[in-house]
């Protein structure tokens, strides 16, 4: 039953403590676990909060049957502690002592008191890396303040910019903004630990979601305000088109494709794979940064009637023989039947979710020599392991 | 000492989402080798004349970009053309004394060089070599070319971003793909090197962006194939909570983004929004507010709209929930907290003078990133770094300039 002889990919070896809640940290861990880490996640009695958001199979709720839970922290261990009786707290020094990587997104408000906070962890273990991944972080006027995907999505610029003009702005869809974080996280805990095998001593990270979406927004917008386009919401299309026309998302026969141009020649193999119509040489339409500044709509009015008389399908093979860019729209249920993805082994095997199951897409990278293992271990049952890891670290098990 | 001194990189990328992961090992301290030709330069280079403060920046087109600045701040360039043998051969001579090669390029046009990663491999063993296509290095979708709206549009995002019951909107201003492909692909990245570490060998890894950006769609997904729902568009809606969304304040086109995540957080917004109905018992519990969530976020609504958004934001901060105003670009660069921390690092170019630009989003107690120098001009360091890392003498680097191989 132990752990760290199934566990095979980059990271093998390396040891992972998780104190987190719904995304951002627990998304953070999986990424390591899927890379071979042995991730061992620390709940309370209640357990983590997404074992209650579902979806559960047939509709019924089930803490050890929540569809997001599972999607989250497969390929962990999972243990119980309390934090509030001193010899959980006991248990957790035990496992970080014995740990190369912290992994939370607990607030700093409730780290402190604790002695949890980074510092404080760096002074009794110097060779921890410990990573914490909050909406604000943990420093700064407003360090700690309460937040979520929806307002870092906001307060990073990026909310400001997507939905239709004249309605309210929308969001990064699915809590994505937390992933973000936690992608980031991950790959910041990576940097400390590559950092301390390299001959340093540990440290700690601090990572807010915040500054991630709004670095994304920074580097992004010098694509539109430096062109004399704004950072803003315009529907379906990229504002002011991003620069030449077109850069938007059309309908066509069998549900909606993206189309894209970034030039003369791009835009001249448009308008050669539509079959060069009569209003190709009308003057509006033969530059496209000039379609894209005065006659977008007309262009869209003009394109949509070839569109869809095509499917999806139809229009990605017209677009790769033509050479410009074109994608279709796919749902989710799409992109699982997707062959270029199942070509990749981009999924894992089943696992068991209650009585359902789930394929988790965990591997969106190949290693051509420490390929992670798969299939992958099912996420944990709510304290399933602490007596395994307990023992582990030689901490003595209540039982 | 940054984190990854004595690494030294070499970035074949274009655009944003190989460069800013390039960028990012420059700023934890790597040399970081943008490898260019004359002749074809990134295309981030060539996005017309920008402006600043709505006038032209002056000077040479490829060396004006703001984007490209952004995405390749720390590095230095070399130009060589691997078309041509010699070229290809400094190439070849330059990864054997590199640690990490980075490349977004159509995959086979390195292994058509002959500079494959299994060719340079058996010189170097050490090697770690990152691929990041669209869409992987084999299968029918191989090859595709990669814009930010062909990873999002395959991957399910652009269908899950829309207002409910309404076709999806999509979300092509905000061109997450690239920057979401950065931040896994540095994952990935960084496990090679961990691995390397401890056990000196390198590898290749092959990431499809497309896949990248269907990874964190995670709770879309348990969506299908745990609750049997293709899901679609939910607005700002969350299914959990409520209300969760944005509100609009006082003034043209000002939100509020709120999220309540537990009845406590609701009493104190009941009582910073003035009572009245949203007191209402039908709504103290989180199931009351979510069975009833369009009669009250239209509540919700008519209360926040009479209000200013930061001073509203300032009182739900102090008590406790979940909020923030949706800050305009210019807002947010202005960000007091968000200056604080650090993002916005001050540049020195030598053609477009003093300007900004966003480091990496990480706070580091030991090893903290930081922008080391602004982008390099074209070939910049081609006759330094050649001659530094290769030993090549003045008279070796004229010949090789008048070849036509430091292209």
């Amino acid at each position: 039953m132990g752990a760290a002889a199934a566990r095979t990919g980059p990271l093998a070896g390396v040891r992972v403590v998780e104190w987190g809640e719904h995304v951002s940290a627990p998304y953070a861990a999986r990424l390591l676990a899927d890379l071979g880490a042995d991730v061992v996640k620390v709940e309370g009695p209640a357990g983590d909060p997404a074992r209650r958001h579902g979806p559960f199979p047939g509709d019924r709720p089930d803490p050890e049957a929540s569809g997001l839970f599972h999607a989250l922290n497969f390929n962990k261990r999972g243990v119980v502690l309390d934090l509030d009786s001193p010899r959980d707290a006991g248990a957790l020094e035990a496992l970080l002592a014995r740990c190369d990587v912290l992994l939370t997104n607990r607030p700093l408000e409730e780290r402190r008191p604790r002695s949890l906070d980074g510092p404080s962890l760096l002074e009794r273990h110097p060779r921890l890396v410990a990573v914490s991944v909050t909406a604000f972080g943990d420093a700064g006027p407003l360090a700690d303040a309460p937040g979520c995907s929806l307002t870092s999505a906001a307060f990073g610029g990026a909310s400001w910019a997507i939905g239709l003009p004249g309605r309210p702005p929308l969001t990064l869809p699915f809590d994505l903004a937390d992933y973000e974080g936690g992608a980031n996280a991950a790959a910041a805990g990576l940097a400390a630990l590559l950092t301390r095998l390299r001959g340093a001593g540990g440290q700690t990270v601090d990572v807010a979601v915040a500054d991630v979406i709004a670095s994304f927004v920074s580097a992004n917008a010098l694509i539109y305000v430096n062109y004399g386009k704004p950072w803003r919401r315009d529907g379906r299309r990229a504002s002011g088109s991003g620069g030449p026309y077109p850069y938007t998302i059309l309908p066509c026969r069998d549900g909606y494709v993206s189309v894209i141009g970034r030039s003369r020649r791009d835009w001249e193999s448009i308008l050669e794979a539509m079959g060069r119509p009569g209003w190709a040489s009308d003057p509006r339409f033969q530059n496209p940064w000039l379609i894209a500044a005065e006659h977008a709509d007309e262009a869209d009015a003009l394109i949509v009637p070839w569109l869809t008389r095509h499917t999806r399908a139809e229009l990605l093979a017209i677009a790769r023989a033509h050479g410009f860019a074109l994608a279709p729209v796919l749902s989710i249920a799409e992109v699982l039947a997707e062959p270029q993805l199942r070509d990749r082994a981009a999924f894992t095997d089943p696992i068991p979710v209650g009585q359902g199951r789930m394929t988790p897409l965990a591997f969106p990278y190949l290693f051509s020599r420490t390929p992670p293992a798969r299939p992958v271990r099912g996420a944990p049952r709510l304290g399933e392991h602490t007596v395994e890891v307990l023992a582990e670290v030689e901490f003595p098990s209540k039982v | 000492m940054g984190a990854l001194a004595g690494i030294r990189v070499l970035d074949f990328s274009w655009v944003w989402s190989g460069p800013m992961t390039a960028a990012c090992l420059a700023d934890l301290g790597a040399e970081v080798i943008k490898v260019e030709h004359r002749d074809r330069l990134d295309n981030a280079r060539m996005r017309g004349q920008p402006l600043s403060d709505g006038k032209p920046v002056e000077g040479p087109p490829e060396e004006i970009s703001p984007y490209f600045h952004q995405n390749n701040r720390s590095k230095l360039s070399v130009t060589l053309n691997m078309k041509h043998p010699d070229g290809a051969r400094l190439v070849r001579e330059l990864a054997g004394r590199s640690d990490v090669v980075i490349e977004n390029l159509t995959p086979g046009t390195f292994e058509r060089a002959g500079l494959g990663y299994e060719s340079l491999a058996t010189e170097n063993p050490r090697l770690v070599w990152l691929a990041m296509s669209a869409a992987g290095r084999h299968g029918p979708l191989a090859g595709i070319r990669a814009y930010a709206p062909v990873m999002t549009s395959l991957s399910g995002l652009e269908g899950l971003v829309g207002y409910e019951d309404e076709p999806a909107v999509g979300m092509m201003t905000f061109g997450i793909g690239d920057p979401n492909a950065s931040s896994h692909a540095l994952v990935a990245l960084l496990a090679a090197l961990v691995h390397r570490e401890r056990t000196g060998e390198g590898q290749l890894v092959d990431m499809s962006q497309v896949e990248a950006m269907a990874a964190p769609l995670c709770e879309a997904f348990a969506e299908l194939q745990v609750g049997g729902r293709d899901p679609a568009a939910r607005g700002a809606a969350h299914p959990g909570y409520s209300p969760h969304g944005h509100f609009p304040c006082r003034g043209e086109d000002e939100w509020i983004a709120l999220a309540v995540a537990s009845d406590e957080q609701w009493e104190r917004v009941v009582e910073i929004l003035g009572g009245g109905a949203l007191a209402d018992r039908r709504f103290a519990s989180s199931a009351g507010r979510k069975e009833r969530r369009g009669e009250l976020e239209a509540l919700v609504a008519e209360r926040t709209r009479a209000r200013g958004r930061d001073e509203l934001w300032e009182r739900l901060r102090l008590a406790g929930v979940p909020a923030a105003p949706v800050l305009r670009l210019e807002e947010m660069q202005a960000q007091e907290h968000l200056r604080a921390r650090g993002l916005f690092q001050r540049c020195v170019h030598p053609i477009t003078g003093e300007g900004e630009v966003a480091g990496v989003p990480w706070r580091m107690s030991a090893t903290q990133p930081r922008v080391r120098r602004a982008a390099p001009l074209v070939g910049e360091h081609t006759r330094e770094a050649l001659g530094r890392i290769l030993g090549l003498s003045g008279e070796e680097l004229d010949a090789h300039e008048r070849s036509g191989a430091l292209r």
